[in-house]
């Protein structure tokens, strides 16, 4: 399996992540390492359906219950940045 | 021997009796902290000496009413720092967080508020406990309290190192991937993963969703057993919670004559000299106690490994996503949003967790979906049946925890992927979601603790109790401890 | 060439559960920004969704409604991307597994019934919602994590009309089930349109664009109409439409590119493993269609076969739910179907449509349109007096009661009162009485007019004609 620095850009943008051009060379080796490694999972001739879940649990439910909220304040504790009742982001460009 | 270096069930037990009371109980643990806190580490945050000692007055006033509430009321312990604490700061040992004062509880601190346990502090981590040496912490620092010059181990560092040393009764950890019984094989104590399900997870930061599981840390399997007793509880909040009866401390029991032990003579094989030396010695003693060994084969062991890295990096690469600056954590910011995210993520992950997120993104993109990540839990679901025929045949598996012991701090590896090699032992247990315990089984040539790694079936914990009690009846070394003099270590950090 | 459109859509509808579909947080709208918030909808570390059942038997009956197959195996998925108005940086939402799959509607358009084709319905999370000031950006996640279902339809759609009829109508089966409240003015119906074009006759599908977000049939409406007319254009230009998400800016009129990056979007979809699978047994399935609210279909089979209704006016109330419920709610208090309906559809809706109201709208009840209906019914006011006073409780929100005796409007019904009139009227009209006495029938009509100008309306035609009658006979 074969990792360009395109590929580490393209996953890095999926990410949210920046690298200088070091890093990305960097992080290039390491995924070609670990995809390498991962690449194991492909040596079990293995059809089995996957599950999604180990658990042998289904169908758990919360009753259609309104429950306490935090209070504003409470939301707003850990904010970067809030204002009157909102949380503040920087400027959203709608039309990215 | 000091209070602080005293097992929990002992400590309960002189609390119960009026011989000592909690408050002196915390103040030697204060300490302790004062002493081994420079060397070992092991702390992010540390409460107020009057917080505790506070706790600790209510605790004796229960007493004195004669309201004690479980055994663990009045023991000092440590959370590690992936655990919501409402009021104190939970970071997960990331710049990101490290203004973090979530305004709610983890499940299982609510239940160690309940039962009246005595938080000392948070335990120090690998970052978004990605690693299994405790280097890849962002606030603090962690060091083998055998000798502070080597690793305690991953990712719950803070939580075996404190412990170990004495600066907390005990802990709890949490194990995605090992990382309870890797820090306490290489610390010397005793740490169980219990069954995916058993504990909740609500409030506990998320690295692998589907594979993390909290567990205690402890001097002995009894304690273990008391501490389970307050956490395996079914939560409402928590989809993945099992509904389970418990009563492991009452249950406890060391016989355990004719038990069958799975053992893979080839993971064994694969240690490091002293390790094989130390299982294969512990292999003969379970059988003078009258266990059957029962030979098994895990041919698929490094396929699972390779699995466990492909789900828990992609679960990862999601549940880190959150972490982007907007709501709460720390935000660097940039000239529009898409640039604060990109700052604030950048600044704020170290390169561990940036490996694990750029291969969770990689195995869940698209093209590379079916490959990698279906295919993973394909694997998974193989393993699993795998496990459910071993233990037709047997009653647990045994194997080494570690390939080898502690190693030296600031070890420079090569390639990452190294690193996740000397972990080969322990995913096995979260990807088939079993219940595991890792317990002292010998100290190496350079007097380093040797783990031995004890796997039973879901909801089988009380037999991996039962066999671990057995076998502390029967050795010696979860009773040892390392020399915390305080003196001339300061100088080695 | 002549170029026919092809639209599908997209249709999402909040849920009308109590609670959030993963928190218990309320869904009320109108709160205080960040009040009906906590760590789970506000995707704080280590909280964890717990699904709400409500929002699972609300889909379901969704489906059942929408004619859809129900899985018996159903899971939830992670679709991550960022955005601030998603605070987890993921939506939990359904991919490969659907609730409900492959059901069909039929509409009225064009003067023809068409089926569209329903592709599958998922449930999913809502989004926070921001508001753009110029010194930044502000969220609100009241709105986060509240329960939706998205309904996939194929590109079975030929013109705009029909896009709008489909929509109309799936908002109409959504209150009948009530599953969803649907005031599109709270923004709980959105649509997003797939638009391509081809030349008639084509049996290939042209590149589509999509058009997200728009929050009412107008609107609809005219970004399709927009939208065709900038695809043909550019197709007669020689030039390529390009597979992109555009918006529609509603005070510019025009259509604007949202994401330009074709690419730049892959949601990573994998299996939620905080959630578990959903089994639904054929029982309970069975459960929820034995529970269900009456369907316009039905509903509309019932007011032709037992209350006579004509299948035009059937048809009128089915289309409306909340003009179906005012019906059978006059029906309550006024067991005449044949007559309340008249005067629903014909009456009510005139004064409705002259003021753009809608029924839930009206500032009275129908308990007192069944009272108007009974007092007309009894004779105590005339049905041409019941439409006036109609139109005063339309304007007024007073009762049918109130009304009539602050205009003193009971119906002269003292038959010894009336002939005195009568009297009156034959001695003031000889020449018309001549008439009527010479064969002219119509005369009498002259003559009842004039009785009824005398008592100000208040008499009884009927009875004014047949009094009158008596006394010319005499």
């Amino acid at each position: 399996m074969q990792i360009s620095s395109d590929d580490v850009k393209r996953l890095a943008e999926l990410s949210r992540l920046a690298f200088n051009e070091e890093e990305i060379a960097q992080m290039q080796e390491n995924l070609v390492d670990m995809i390498q490694y991962a690449d194991r999972v492909n040596a079990t001739a293995c059809d089995m359906q996957a599950k999604e879940h180990i658990l042998p649990l289904h169908n758990v439910f919360r009753e259609d219950v309104v429950q306490e909220s935090l209070s504003n304040d409470e939301a707003l504790k850990n904010a970067p940045e809030s204002e009157e009742m909102y949380f503040k982001v920087p400027q959203v460009m709608e039309d990215e | 021997m000091r209070l602080c270096d005293m097992p929990l069930y002992q400590l309960s037990a002189m609390l119960d009796e009026k011989s000592i009371s909690a408050k002196e109980i915390a103040q030697d643990v204060m300490k302790r902290i004062g002493e081994a806190n420079a060397t070992v580490g092991g702390y992010i945050t540390i409460l107020d000496e009057k917080e505790i000692m506070e706790s600790a007055q209510k605790t004796d006033e229960r007493i004195a009413a004669g309201a004690r509430r479980s055994k663990i009321d009045g023991i000092p312990y440590a959370l590690k720092d992936n655990m919501c604490t409402k009021g104190i700061r939970t970071t997960c040992s990331s710049k990101l967080l490290e203004n973090f004062v979530p305004v709610y509880n983890a499940t299982v601190y609510e239940h160690l508020i309940n039962a009246g346990g005595v938080l000392v502090g948070k335990a120090d981590m690998d970052e978004f406990a990605m690693g299994s040496a405790n280097e890849n912490s962002a606030l603090s620092f962690t060091r083998n309290p055998w000798d502070t010059k080597k690793v305690a181990g991953g990712s719950s560092g803070g939580s075996s190192a404190t412990v170990a040393s004495g600066q907390a009764v005990f802990s709890l950890g949490s194990d995605t991937g090992g990382s309870i019984r890797l820090p306490a094989s290489f610390c010397g104590i005793t740490g169980f993963k219990p069954t995916y399900s058993a504990v909740p997870r609500y409030g506990v930061i998320a690295f692998a969703s589907s594979l993390d599981q909290v567990g205690p840390l402890t001097k002995d399997i009894r304690d273990t057993a008391i501490v389970l007793d307050e956490i395996v509880k079914y939560d409402d909040k928590d989809s993945t919670s099992a509904k389970i009866a418990t009563n492991y401390a009452q249950n406890l029991n060391n016989n355990i004559k004719g038990m069958r032990i799975g053992v893979d003579a080839s993971l064994v094989e694969a240690t490091d000299e002293d390790t094989k030396a130390a299982v294969l010695t512990a292999i003969e003693k379970f059988k003078e106690m009258g266990c059957k060994i029962v030979d098994l084969s895990f041919n698929h062991n490094e396929i699972m490994v390779a699995a466990y890295y492909i789900i828990s990096s992609a679960e990862a690469s999601s549940n880190l996503a959150r972490f982007d600056g907007m709501t709460y954590g720390v935000r660097r910011e940039g000239e529009n949003v898409i640039d604060t995210y990109v700052n604030t993520r950048s600044w704020g992950f170290g390169p561990e967790v940036k490996r694990r997120i750029m291969m969770g993104t990689f195995v869940l993109s698209s093209g590379y979906y079916d490959a990698y990540y279906k295919k993973a839990l394909q694997d998974r679901t193989l393993i699993k049946h795998n496990f459910d025929a071993a233990f037709e045949l047997c009653d647990c598996v045994l194997s080494p925890t570690t390939i080898f012991t502690a190693y030296d701090a600031g070890k420079k590896l090569e390639h990452p992927t190294d690193a996740y090699m000397s972990d080969v032992f322990t995913p096995m247990a979260n990807i088939a979601g079993l219940p595991a315990a890792s317990i002292p089984c010998g100290f190496a040539k350079n007097g380093m603790p040797i783990g031995l790694q004890l796997i039973g079936n879901s909801y089988q914990e009380q037999t991996l109790l039962n066999m671990a009690y057995a076998y502390q009846q029967e050795t010696d070394f979860h009773l040892q401890r390392p020399k915390m003099t305080g003196e001339g270590e300061k100088d080695e950090v | 060439m002549k170029y026919e459109v092809v639209i599908g859509l997209e249709i999402h509808a909040e849920l009308s559960t109590q609670s959030k579909v993963f928190c218990g947080c309320s869904t009320a709208f109108g709160a205080e920004p960040n009040t009906n918030v906590c760590p789970v909808c506000l995707g704080m570390p280590g909280a964890l969704p717990v699904l709400n059942k409500k929002a699972v038997e609300y889909i379901v009956r969704a489906g059942l409604a929408l004619n859809c197959e129900i899985a018996n195996y159903s899971k939830m998925d992670r679709k991550n991307y960022f955005y601030p108005d998603l605070p987890k940086a993921y939506q939990i939402s359904q991919f490969d597994l659907p609730f409900c799959k492959g059901g069909y509607l039929n509409i009225q358009a064009d003067g023809k019934e068409h089926t569209v084709g329903i592709t599958r319905i998922h449930l999913e999370e809502d989004a926070g919602k921001l508001v753009h000031t110029p010194g930044g950006t502000l969220v609100d996640y009241n709105r986060s994590s509240m329960p939706l279902i998205e309904i996939v339809s194929e590109p079975d759609m030929r013109s705009a009309k029909q896009a709008v009829e489909y929509a109309k109508a799936i908002r109409n089966i959504l209150l009948f089930a009530k599953v969803s409240n649907c005031k599109m003015q709270e923004g709980a119906l959105r649509f997003d349109a797939n638009v391509s074009v081809r030349p008639f006759g084509s049996k290939s599908y042209g590149t589509r664009t999509e058009i997200k977000n728009l929050s009412s049939f107008k609107m609809l409406q005219k970004a399709i109409d927009y939208e065709y007319q900038r695809q043909v254009s550019m197709i007669e230009k020689g030039e390529k439409i390009r597979q992109q998400t555009l918006r529609w800016n509603e005070s510019s009129n025009r259509i604007i590119a949202l994401r330009s990056k074709e690419d730049a979007h892959d949601y990573r979809y994998f299996p939620d493993p905080d959630l578990l699978p959903v089994i639904l047994s054929d029982a309970f399935i069975e459960d929820v269609r034995s529970k269900m609210p009456q369907m316009p279909e039905e509903k509309k089979k019932m007011y032709i076969e037992q209350f006579q209704l004509s299948e035009y006016d059937a048809e009128v109330l089915t289309a409306n739910s909340e003009l179906c419920a005012f019906y059978e709610e006059v029906l309550q208090d006024y067991n005449e179907p044949k007559i309340a309906a008249n005067w629903v559809n014909v009456e009510l809706m005139a004064l409705l449509n002259q003021s753009d109201m809608l029924v839930e709208e009206l500032p009275f009840a129908a308990c007192d349109m069944a009272q108007l209906l009974q007092n007309i019914q009894s004779g105590k006011i005339s049905g041409k007096m019941g439409k006036g006073v109609l139109a005063d409780m339309f304007e007024t929100g007073k009762s049918p009661e109130e009304i009539i005796s602050a205009k003193g409007l009971s119906q002269i019904s003292d038959t010894a009162e009336l002939e005195k009139i009568a009297d009156e009227v034959l001695a003031n009209n000889p020449a018309s009485v001549a008439d009527y006495r010479a064969g002219k029938e119509k005369a009498i009509g002259f003559l009842v007019g004039q009785v009824m100008k005398a008592t100000k309306g208040a008499a009884n035609p009927q009875s004014v004609n047949e009094i009158l009658r008596t006394k010319l006979n005499e």
